[in-house]
Formats: C-alpha cells, structure tokens, sequence
C-alpha cells in the first residue's frame, strides 16, 4: 500500500505543477504516469514555447519539462513511471506498476492530469499503413528519431498540424500540403507562416477524401484530396491527387476522462473544448469529492492554461486537507485565476473563457439545487 | 489573407503595431515583428535590451515596435517563438539586408549563396549570406543575415540552403483528368472500418443505429465496435458522430460512451498476483 494525501495521475504540466505546489504546502503527493519518461506532451515538443514568460515561453518544451521535474523532485515528491492507473474504485486508486504490480492506493485526494488522446479521421483508405496521427509523427521523429515517411499530407491546421508540419520539415521530410475543411487557418498564424515560407500549401476549405494504397496494399501510395462547399461535402470535379507516402491526422484532441467517469463524475459537453468533460467548480473539483481535474482532461487547453490549472488544482487540494491557511489559500486561487483569464483571452481565448465558465456555472447551479 | 492563406500579405503588415513604418524603414534598420492575432505570447518585450518592443499588460495584446529605440541589433530574433520577428536594412544603396531566424540544418556559412523566398515560399532570385549567428543564448535558432536584391527587403522571409527543397512543391500533384473524376479510393465508403480493433465496417455500425441502437453503448454491445485493445477510444468519437447525422441529432446530444476499469489493457496475471509479489519480481 502506497501512503499519500495527494495522488497525482499523469506527469505532464498540469500534473507536475499540481503536485509542486502541493508539496510546496506540505502535502505528501505521489505523481504517476504510464510512461517511462516524465513530461506528458512536453518531451515530444522540440518548438520554442509561445504563452507568457511566467510560463517560460520562448523555452522548448522537452526543457519546460525538465525544470518541472527537477522542481518536484526537489520538493520531495514521489514520482512513479511506467505505472498505469487503471480504475478508481470505492476501496482506493488500483495501479499497475512496471506492468506487473497491482497497487491499490488510497490518497485523501485525486487529482486526475492524464492529458487529452488524438481523434481518428475516417475516410477509404484510412487502415492502410502511411495514415499516422499527428502525435505518433512527434513521438517518430523527435523522440525515437525515426523518419515516419518521404513526402506527407498534414490533415488539420491547428496548431498541432502546424507545429507537426514544421517539425517534418525539420526532420528532412517533405510536406506537401496541409488541408483544413474549414475556410480559415485553425491554428496560430505564426505558425502557418513558418511553414507557408517553406513553401507548404494550405488547402483551406479542402478534406482528404481517400488514401490509395499501393499495388501490394502495404501503404499509402497518395492521397486524394478536394474541395468542400458550404455544406462541407466534397464537390465533385475539384478532387486533386499528390503522391505522399504518409497522410498525418491532426484533427483535434478528446480529453482523456475514462478514470473520472469510472469514479462517477458528472459530465457535460463541449465541442470546442474537445468533448465530453467532467463537470468542474471553481477549484476543479469535479462532482466526486475530492477528486480534481487539471490541464486537457478538463478541456483541451494549452500548456500554459495546463500549467496554471495544475497549480490551482494543487492548491485547492491541499487547503481542502487544511495544509494551507485559508485566507492565503483564496488569495493564491485568486491569482492563479486572473491569470488564467489573462490566458484566455483574444480571439482565440475568448471563446475557451467562456466554454470554461459555463462549465462552472453549470456545475455551481447543480450544487445549488442539490442543496436546495 | 493570414487566416485563408497562412501568410500575411504587405497590407496587413503595415497595419500592425509591429510595422515600424515607411518613414522609419527608409533611413535605419529596425525590427519587424509581423505579429497579427492577439494570441497570449510576451517573450519578445523582455527579450529587447533596449525596451524598443511593448506587449503591455494585457498578454493577448499585439507586440508594438518602437523604431526610435530599435537600433537593429537582432537579440529579439531568436527569441521569439512564433519565428516572426525579422530585421531589415533598406538603406543600402546596391542591395537590401533581412536577418531571420532559421532552424533547419545544414546551415549556411556566411558568405554562401542561397536562395531567397517569400512569405509563401515563392522564389525571388538569390542571396549572399553576410553573418550568421548561432549563441548559446538562442537556444539553437541561427540567426542569419542575408544580402537579398534591391527592393526585396520587405519580401524575402525565408532562404533555401544548398538547393534543398523543404516544402513538397507541387511536383506529384495531378488535377482532376479531362473525363472529371480521379479514381475515389480503395473501398466502398461502407466497407471502411470504423472499428479497427474489431473490424466493424461503417455499413454494419449505420445498420445498427437504424436498428435502434441510438447511443455508443448499444452500437457496442450490438456489433463490438469499442470492445478491442483502445477501449473504444479510436472508434467513440466516430461512431458519436455517425448517430447524430442518423438521428440528425447535435453530437452533443449523443451521451458518452460508458467506461470500466480497466482503462488499459492489463495482463490478468497482474490481476492474480495481486500485492504479495514474489521479491524477486519486485
Ligand atoms: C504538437 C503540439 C504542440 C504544442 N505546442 C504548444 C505550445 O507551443 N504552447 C503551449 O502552451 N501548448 C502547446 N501544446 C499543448 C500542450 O502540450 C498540452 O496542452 C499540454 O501538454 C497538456 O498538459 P496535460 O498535463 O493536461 O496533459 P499531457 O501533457 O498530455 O500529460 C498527460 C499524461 O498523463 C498520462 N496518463 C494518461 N492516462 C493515464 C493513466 N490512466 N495512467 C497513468 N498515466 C496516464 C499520459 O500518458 C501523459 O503522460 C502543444 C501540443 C501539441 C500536441
Ligand atoms: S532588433 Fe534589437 S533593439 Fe530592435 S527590437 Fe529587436 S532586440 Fe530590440
Ligand atoms: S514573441 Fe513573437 S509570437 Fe510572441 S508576441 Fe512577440 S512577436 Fe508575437
């Protein structure tokens, strides 16, 4: 049996600073994560982080990881890799541990950081070898340093197809165009325009309407792509054919909520912030008490957002276990909020801060009429 | 259009805070920071020494370029994530001078030829490197400085190194062939699996639903499209959608798909030993 308050699930930046601002109040916090390196997405960015110096943009990713980690190690905190949490259960958290050990714990608190998974994209074509999400494309090549393929079809321009896109230009491959079914760019033009001045085309308005395989069906031998009306539906006559050895899907993320459903969490939906997510107050606290949720499990964010969702889930979970004094804890959730607000704004943000704020008032008027 | 085309034509340029204006570009070299949606990034304010960059206290506010205490001196370059920061020299009577930042290897030597881009990546005539720096405190940006022809100081934004092409071009495209359509694919769109795991095609999964089984759950239970290795991950979300067009439903009127433990495939084994492992398997 493993002795902790606070059990962190996922090492990405809103477990990790969820778990150093709680042990930075003195609460015991034990942090897993089914991987065997720490850093959740982190280690796969190579790119320059945008978002606020406080959340040390302008710094690589796989290096923001680094210095959380060296940071809760510090702080005492106890992280254990290549361990899975498979359920959440009335008799405590059930582990796997280096795929042999069953380890039941029972923390005071939970806080549930386990990020966000790719959504698949079906068109004919789509089983062959050569289709890849986006994120195995950055596991390939920036982790394992394997090439993924000669010449690609990115799926998707938000940021992720951008920075993905740019990363295989990086690698040596070839991109030769990026497709959006959406008349207009979905990421940070920042981004666009480091690839479009390598000379990619965007295809706004476009979808991949089918892969080929080639003669012995073992991969993708091109990929078919046209134009879209206003109904989004292909219109016949404009496909175009680019050969491509590998078709790249980066159309969005679902977070990653199966724990927090099994514990009975409440949900609700939100198609901008990926899908079905747990219904969250103020403090992240889901309708389960006790169990929190931080960074793209409650709604696909960024990093910087996962960050500072960390750290106030963090705090809440520790004062809720009177580790901090209440009148400092306010404080310090007030400021971490302002600041996410401060994140959340501008054109892209704007619609993210008021997705988030529904929530919480759905969440606070379901409390209401329980307790009415 | 930077929101169509990914790109920034001049007109949107001049019309951002970043532009240091005609004025100021016709008598010293100065930074550009074609920088145009608020989105929450600040690095480059701290990163110029002389304080000649302000994003302000609003984080989504556009970075705003001051010429008078710019004196191009190229810090900010590397610094800024969005790789949108460039200097350029137009008073050069023989040729104008961009310096960018470039992440791509090789890199150029200073005096080597290369050719010169613009923000789409057309080709515009070739260039002499003049410096290039790769400091420590660029954290792996070179910073290139580049001699490009008169009059393409504003439009040179990118340079091609030793010939090779990074993009796909648009060699390998074929347009639709005179009779109209290309060949659709390898399968009937019914065929298509939607569950990989299981191997549940498309056809069966619409079947289902029309049979009634209007939530992910019974298009589960009825054709196993979710029971396979990902826990229905991959398939959930398809599937979701594929009842709302049916029922002409939102997708979010479409509940979650019900999840048991465990949410990873776990060896029963594991199950077995429960916590009394043998130490030697510890
Ligand atoms: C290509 C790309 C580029 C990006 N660029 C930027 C950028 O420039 N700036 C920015 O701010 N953001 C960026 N982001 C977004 C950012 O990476 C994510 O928003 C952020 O990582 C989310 O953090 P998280 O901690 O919520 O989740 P993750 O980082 O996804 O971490 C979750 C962790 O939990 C683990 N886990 C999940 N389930 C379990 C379980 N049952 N048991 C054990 N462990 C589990 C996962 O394996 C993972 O390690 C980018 C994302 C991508 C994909
Ligand atoms: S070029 Fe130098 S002086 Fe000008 S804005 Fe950049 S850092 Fe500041
Ligand atoms: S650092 Fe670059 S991307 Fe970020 S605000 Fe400044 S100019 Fe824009």
């Amino acid at each position: 049996m493993i002795d902790t308050d606070i059990l962190v699930v996922g090492a990405g930046p809103a477990g990790l600073s969820a778990a150093a601002e709680a042990a930075r109040h003195g609460a015991r916090v034990t942090v897993v994560d089914e991987n065997e390196k720490p850093g959740g997405q982190l280690f796969k960015q190579i790119h320059k982080f945008f978002g606020s110096r406080r959340h040390r943009a302008g710094v690589r990713g796989f290096d923001i990881g680094y210095a959380l980690l060296d940071e809760v190690k510090s702080l005492g905190v106890e992280v254990m890799l290549d361990t899975v949490c498979y359920g959440i259960f009335p008799e405590g958290v059930g582990l796997v541990v280096s795929g042999k050990r069953d380890v039941l714990v029972e923390p005071r608190r939970i806080v549930l950081a386990t990020g966000a998974s790719e959504n698949p994209l079906c068109f004919p074509g789509w089983t062959l070898p050569g289709v890849v999400g986006a994120g195995a494309v950055q596991t390939m090549i920036n982790v394992h340093r394997v090439p993924v393929g000669e010449r690609v079809l990115m799926v998707g321009s938000g940021n992720v197809g951008l920075i993905v896109s740019y990363q295989l230009l990086q690698s040596g491959a070839q991109v030769v165009g990026i497709v959006e079914a959406l008349p207009k760019v979905g990421g940070y033009g920042v981004h666009a325009a480091k690839v479009r001045r390598a000379g990619v085309p965007i295809y706004t308005s476009h979808t991949v309407v089918s892969a080929l395989p080639n003669s012995d069906n073992t991969r993708v031998k091109a990929a078919v792509i046209a134009r879209l009306d206003e109904n989004m539906s292909p219109i016949p006559g404009t496909e175009k054919e680019l050969d491509v050895d590998t078709i790249a899907i980066a159309v969005g993320l679902t977070p990653m909520t199966e724990l927090a459903f099994i514990a009975g969490a409440a949900f609700t939906y939100s198609g901008l912030l990926g899908g079905h997510i747990p219904l969250h107050d103020e403090d992240l606290m889901t309708t389960v008490e006790g169990l929190y949720v931080a960074g793209d499990v409650s709604g696909v964010e960024e990093a910087s957002t996962a960050l500072e969702e960390g750290r106030l889930a963090g705090v809440a979970a520790a004062a809720s276990l009177g580790k901090i004094p209440e009148v400092e804890a306010e404080e310090k959730k007030r400021e971490i909020r302002e600041s996410l607000r401060d994140l959340r704004t501008g054109p892209f943000g704007d619609a993210r801060a008021r997705a988030k704020e529904e929530i919480v008032n759905e969440m606070a008027k379901r409390r209401g009429k329980r307790s009415a | 259009m930077l929101e169509r085309d990914g790109y920034l034509e001049i007109e949107e340029i001049e019309r951002i805070p970043g532009f240091p204006g005609r004025e100021a570009l016709s008598r010293k070299k100065v930074a550009i920071l074609e920088c145009a949606q608020e989105i929450p990034c600040d690095p480059c304010e701290a990163a110029c020494p002389r304080g000649a960059i302000t994003v302000g206290s609003r984080i989504t506010n556009l970075p705003a370029i001051d010429p008078e205490r710019c004196t191009g001196c190229g810090t900010c370059v590397a610094r800024c994530p969005g790789l949108a920061i460039f200097v350029i020299d137009l008073t050069k009577p023989d040729h104008d001078v961009v310096t960018m930042p470039y992440e791509y290897l090789p890199l150029p030597e200073a005096g080597q030829e290369v050719a010169c881009l613009d923000r789409r990546g057309a080709m515009l005539g070739s260039g002499r490197v003049k410096r290039i720096s790769t400091a420590k405190a660029n954290d792996r940006t070179a910073v290139v400085t580049v001699e490009v022809p008169k009059g393409l100081g504003m439009e040179v934004r990118a340079i091609r190194v030793n010939g090779r092409v990074l993009a796909g071009e648009l060699e390998g495209v074929k347009e639709p062939s005179k009779e109209g359509l290309l060949p659709q694919g390898p399968e009937d769109p019914d065929d298509m699996l939607i569950c990989r795991c299981e191997e549940v095609t498309r056809k069966e999964i619409i079947e289902a639903i029309r049979e009634g089984a209007v939530t992910v759950d019974a298009v589960k239970r009825r054709t196993r499209a979710g029971m396979g290795l990902c826990q229905g991950r991959n398939c959930g979300k398809t599937v979701s959608r594929l009842i709302a067009e049916e029922l002409g439903k939102p997708v979010s009127s479409v509940p979650p798909a019900s999840k048991r433990p465990p949410v990873r495939p776990v060896k029963l084994s594991v199950f077995a030993a429960g916590e009394d492992v043998p130490d030697d398997d510890k």
